[in-house]
């Protein structure tokens, strides 16, 4: 896996390359937005970080320009431009997520495992959440070296919420997904079926919980990410 | 507040009382004239009661007959009221009708009828006059002659009457009735592109869109208004950008480092630096505050859109639930009847992330944060065991000062409200801004 780095700040680059360094990545890291655009027309990434304060030139300009020339690579924007406005700006310039400073290194890798997952050339892949992992392609979840057995509704639901791991997924997603088996889907099926996943969970230590939001729908979240 | 009165309103109304006045000056002008002019006034007298009588003259088959026509009946069926009246046939000089012997006031029965005769038996008024004129009747022409002898029953103030109505009156009005039509049509033509123009005001997004309000097709002066504006949207938008310029600078020098501090403190496993930690979050969340606080004018002059409470509540709720049970606290959301309204959609977003984030950091834990959105354009945020903070005893933070501001912004109240069985709300409530929409 290979990441491109555009950060003016070099102790938060050096910080941020270790942390993905950690993770198992490779990582090409740059300081000004005339290198990064040179290694974005040069170099295949799976993922690019993109701070949006630049000396030479605005990120928005460079992620903008990176869309307009065609490329699909998943993109996170790196900024310390807070307000709502400026986030709609800059997922709307083409960015597929938004990290505001300051963040911790979980939250950091939490995000581009997230983008990774969507990168095309990176998929199928192993879905994770805390001690969890779920292949999609075999259906199977597993917890360390612990396999935990699912029914199909409940292999659906885990999909659907391991892909929206810290969002919380609407009621009417998960509904969606478990109709899609052609089953007649009573008031409360999702409701059971979820009781039973957690049921099941509840005996492994998986460092993620499914917790309700009422109203709205489940959020899967790491605990202690 | 009283609402002004519309520009047409003004100058009808402007019209009418000038043009009332002048009526005025001239029934006084025609008014003086004709009162103080006796001999005109005797001729005008003749002539408008001749005209009135001869209606009694009846044209059957056979010979002519008069009776006093009903109007005028009162006046003149006894010589004592001081109104005499003789009629005849002009051919054969037949007496058709008389209220008197009328040998001193009138023309002997001898002599010819003329067309016009008048005597002023006295001058000055009130009126004595003689005198008489040929009418014609369906048949043949009668000589109808009347005499006024001291005029008790007011037929000079009639005549005054006839003429300010058929010389000034009746004309003034059709030419007030063509006056006002077309000032009417003209202001309303003048104002058709102000009205398009007001119209855009309420889309006009100042620093979103380079598009400002158009003067082509005004009158000068209402363009020259209109320059005025777009000029002042012209400022407004170099201000803003360069306090956003300024709020983003600040931003970013001062995240960056704490981006990096917060990196490097994870590095140390010592307890003391989880405090600092969390000293340094709540410096980024002051930080944000006051980014916020200072953006918050210039946000409130972009358009307002239409925002769906719950649709709003429940993205927000969405993407705080991560914060929420970090904070070990749970959240849920509930629609409780809300409706649409207009504003600014990234402001009350603000406000409600502000009020979910201040309960997440403030309400004990376990506690289960409820946002309701509704009923109506209203918001609550609720939790069990909270309480408000007294004004009186302590300084709202920040983030209340910005919910409040942004309240106000939408003609808006923000307050904190005793939910019965539930405990404390803080409530935010756009039903103002509803009803200035609606």
């Amino acid at each position: 896996m290979r990441l491109l780095l555009i950060e003016d700040n070099p102790r938060l680059r050096e910080l941020l390359t270790e942390s993905v360094h950690r993770a198992g990545w490779r990582i090409d890291a740059f300081e000004t937005a005339r290198d990064g655009r040179e290694a974005i027309a040069t170099t295949p990434f799976e993922l690019l970080l993109i701070d949006l304060g630049l000396p030479d030139g605005d990120g928005l300009d460079l992620i903008r320009e990176a869309r307009r020339n065609g490329v699909q690579t998943p993109i996170l924007a790196l900024t310390a431009r807070a307000a709502i406005d400026e986030r709609i700006a800059g997922l709307d310039a083409g960015a597929d997520d938004y990290l505001v400073k300051p963040f911790n290194h979980g939250e950091f890798l939490a995000r581009c495992r997230a983008l990774l997952r969507r990168a095309p050339e990176t998929a199928p892949v192993v879905l994770s959440a805390g001690h969890l992992r779920f292949d999609p392609a075999r259906g199977v979840l597993s917890c360390g070296d612990d396999e935990i057995a699912l029914t199909r509704r409940e292999r659906a639901i885990v999909e659907v919420l391991m892909r929206d791991v810290g969002r919380v997924t609407p009621k009417s997603r998960l509904e969606h997904a478990l109709s899609e088996f052609g089953d007649e889907l009573s008031t409360n099926a999702l409701d059971l079926a979820m009781s039973r996943l957690r049921k099941k969970l509840d005996g492994f230590s998986a460092a993620a919980s499914i917790e309700t939001i009422r109203g709205i729908g489940y959020l899967l979240r790491e605990i202690g990410a | 507040m009283t609402q002004a009165p519309s520009l047409m309103a003004l100058v009808v109304r402007r019209i009418a009382f000038f043009a009332g006045l002048a009526m005025l000056a001239q029934l006084a002008g025609v008014f003086s004239k004709t009162s103080s002019d006796t001999q005109n006034l005797g001729r005008l007298a003749i002539e408008m009661e001749t005209r009135a009588l001869a209606k009694g003259v009846a044209s059957t088959d056979g010979p002519l007959a008069y009776s006093l026509p009903p109007d005028r009946r009162a006046r003149y069926q006894d010589a004592a009221n001081g109104y005499l009246v003789r009629v005849r046939t002009v051919k054969s000089g037949a007496l058709l009708y008389a209220n008197c012997e009328c040998k001193t006031h009138f023309l002997p029965m001898d002599v010819k009828p003329v067309s016009f005769w008048m005597q002023e038996i006295k001058p000055g008024r009130p009126l004595h006059v003689a005198g008489g004129r040929i009418v014609e009747t369906g048949s043949e022409p009668v000589m109808v002659e009347i005499a006024i002898l001291g005029d008790p029953d007011g037929v000079t103030e009639e005549v005054l009457a006839h003429e300010v109505f058929e010389h000034m009156a009746l004309p003034m009005s059709l030419m007030l009735i063509f006056v006002l039509g077309a000032t009417i049509f003209s202001i309303a033509q003048a104002l058709r592109p102000v009205a398009r123009a007001s119209d855009q005001v309420a889309r006009l997004d100042p620093l979103k869109s380079p598009e400002r309000l158009p003067s082509a097709a005004m009158p000068r002066e209402i363009a020259r208004f209109t320059q005025a504006v777009n000029a002042s949207f012209d400022r407004v938008v170099e201000l803003m950008r360069s306090q956003k310029l300024l709020t983003s600078a600040i931003s970013h020098e001062v995240r960056t480092p704490l981006a990096v501090a917060q990196l490097e403190l994870e590095k140390i496993p010592d307890p003391r630096a989880r405090k600092v930690e969390q000293d340094l979050g709540d410096l980024n969340h002051l930080v944000e505050q006051f980014t916020d606080l200072a953006r918050l004018e210039g946000a409130a002059l972009s358009a307002k859109e239409t925002i769906h409470p719950a649709r709003l509540a429940e993205q927000v709720v969405g993407d705080l639930a991560g914060l929420v049970y970090a904070n070990g606290k749970s959240i849920e959301f509930v629609d409780a009847g809300a409706e649409i309204f207009e504003g600014h959609k990234a402001l009350v977003e603000n406000a409600l992330r502000n009020l979910i984030e201040n309960a997440a950091r403030h309400a004990p834990d376990g506690a289960t944060i409820r946002v309701e959105a509704g009923p109506g354009a209203t918001f609550s945020v609720l939790d069990d065991g909270r309480t408000p903070p007294a004004p009186e005893t302590s300084r709202p933070g920040l983030g209340l000062k910005i919910v409040r501001r942004i309240a106000e912004i939408h003609d808006g109240r923000f307050a904190w409200t005793h939910v019965p069985e539930m405990g404390v709300a803080a409530r935010l409530d756009f039903a103002q801004a509803r009803r200035t929409n609606s």
